[in-house]
Parts: C-alpha cells; structure tokens; sequence
C-alpha cells in the first residue's frame, strides 16, 4: 500500500494538487462573473471544450497556456520548487498548505517541541504549533536532514 | 455475520478522517493494491485516487468527473464514487467518524461492485 510520504514524493499528487486548484479558481470565476463555459472559452479565444477540460481537472497542457489562463481569471500563478523533503516533514505537522502562502520558520530544540513563526502576513496561528514533535518527524529530522545540537532552522 | 474494523488510511490527511473498511480482518485496499501493483497504469490511478483524497479530506472541491455522490434517493447515509481513468473506488460517510473506503475496482465492473459495495454498507450500518 502507498504510504503518505511515497504519495507526497508522486508526480501523481502533485498533478491532481495543481489540477484541482485551477479547476476550482476557474470554478469561482465563472460563478463571481455569471458566465457559462462558451462565453469564457470566447473571452480566451479557445475552444469549448478545452475549458470542459479544464474544468473535469484533466488540464495537462504546456505551462505558457497555464499562464495564460490564470492571467484571464485575474490571478498570478505564482509557483515556487520546494525542496521534497521539506514539503514531507511540514506535512507531517499539518503544515504543507502553507508552505506556497508564505515563508515559514521551524525551529527544533531539546525539549523536542515545534516552534512555527510567521516572518510575512499569514493566517497561521503562533501559539496553536507550539506543540510535540511526533516522532516520525523527529526520525525524519534526524536522518534526512541533520539537526545538529543546537537548533536547526528550515526556511 | 461478519466482522466489521476500520482502519486510518494513512496516505490520506485533513480535516476529515479517511478509513478503510476491514471485513473480517481482511482489507479491500490492500488486496486489491497487490492485486494491481505490476501495472505502473493502474498504480498511478491509484496515486491519483488517493490524491483526491486528500483533497476531499480537506474539505476542497473536485469536479464531478473525479469525485460524485452517488447516494440513492431516501438513503441518509451518503455514498460516494472517486474516479480515474480505469479505476473506481466507492465510500460512505458515517457521521462523526469520517468517510469509509469500503471497496475498490474496476471500471467495467462498476454496476457490480456497486451493488457489492452497497451490501458490504448496509451490513455495516446494521452493525452501528
């Protein structure tokens, strides 16, 4: 069976992620403008059933029209490589969905807690992450990414 | 009468718990990622599937293509359909609980397995 960490380093996951947010961006532009499919595939010049596809979250196509749809529903497809290892350990403490909303500092320490600041705007709740390292996290931190004795810093 | 277990599907996070049902000890999911884990196609659906579980787990829309609730009508328990190309996976949700993954297969067998998931539901409800 697939266990999490193997399902968070697929491309799989990543595509559906990616995929499924567009289709729910495009979703919500065409509810907030009362528009129907044919009348924003005439806004894009495109055909009808590239949006259908778009909106059945198949959309597999290069990046220059990704751009450029997201561009026509006023948003800017803001995309950021994160190290694969990192993006295994925030998930392991609930942390992924914000790691391409803002910049996030985790610090590990002795007395084996988590301590999460936010350093840009964020909904992200300081005191709320102040909390025990589950052990896999600490397993994973040790072996994938070195903690030294003192304090190790991720950013 | 059988034995019902439900397990954490462990590859799937978010607000909303996701189980794999366990009949008499026995776990759907597992046969059937063993049954299907020499074809790199169906393994990637697979993925897939449980990518959009995720999703679900989080409380976040897919399209109706991938995700359906497939509920009869007057039935309070709320059945749903994942969907990929060749795969379908059907689930029910309990209150409090979460969504139970109850059975996974093929899209030719679809009108099969659905009533073999709805009897494997039922049992279960009873149980409750």
């Amino acid at each position: 069976m697939i266990t999490r960490k193997e399902l968070l380093k697929s491309k799989e996951f990543w595509l559906a992620k990616l995929q499924t947010s567009l289709y729910q961006e495009v979703e919500m532009y065409l509810k907030k403008n009362n528009l129907n499919k044919t009348q924003f595939a005439l806004q894009l010049g495109v055909s009808k059933g590239y949006i259908s596809q778009i909106l059945n979250g198949d959309f597999d196509h290069k990046i220059s029209k990704f751009i450029e749809l997201s561009l026509a529903i006023g948003k800017a497809p803001v995309l950021k490589l994160e190290d694969i290892d990192k993006c295994v350990l925030l998930d392991s403490i609930g942390l992924l969905d914000n790691i391409t909303d803002t910049q996030i500092n985790i610090s590990v320490n002795f007395t084996k807690h988590v301590k999460v600041e936010k350093i840009e705007e964020t909904n992200i709740d300081i005191h709320s992450f102040n909390k025990k390292v589950p052990s896999r996290f600490l397993n994973l931190g040790l072996k994938e990414f070195n903690f030294t004795d003192t304090t190790m810093c991720l950013s | 009468m059988s034995i019902f277990a439900l397990r954490k599907i462990e590859a799937v996070k978010g607000k909303q718990q996701f189980y794999e049902l366990l009949v008499d000890g026995v776990s759907n999911y597992k046969q059937f990622s063993d049954s299907i884990k020499d074809n790199s196609q169906y393994c990637s659906e697979m993925r897939t599937i449980l990518a959009y579980m995720n999703f679900v787990a989080e409380l976040k829309m897919l399209p109706k293509t991938k995700f359906r609730d497939i509920t009869p009508a007057k039935d309070n328990v709320k059945e749903y359909e994942f969907k990929s190309d060749h795969l379908r996976v059907y689930a029910f949700h309990i209150e409090k609980t979460g969504k139970v993954v109850a059975l996974w297969g093929f899209k030719n067998n679809q009108d099969e397995d659905i009533k073999k998931f709805r009897s494997i539901k039922k049992r279960f409800i009873e149980t409750l």
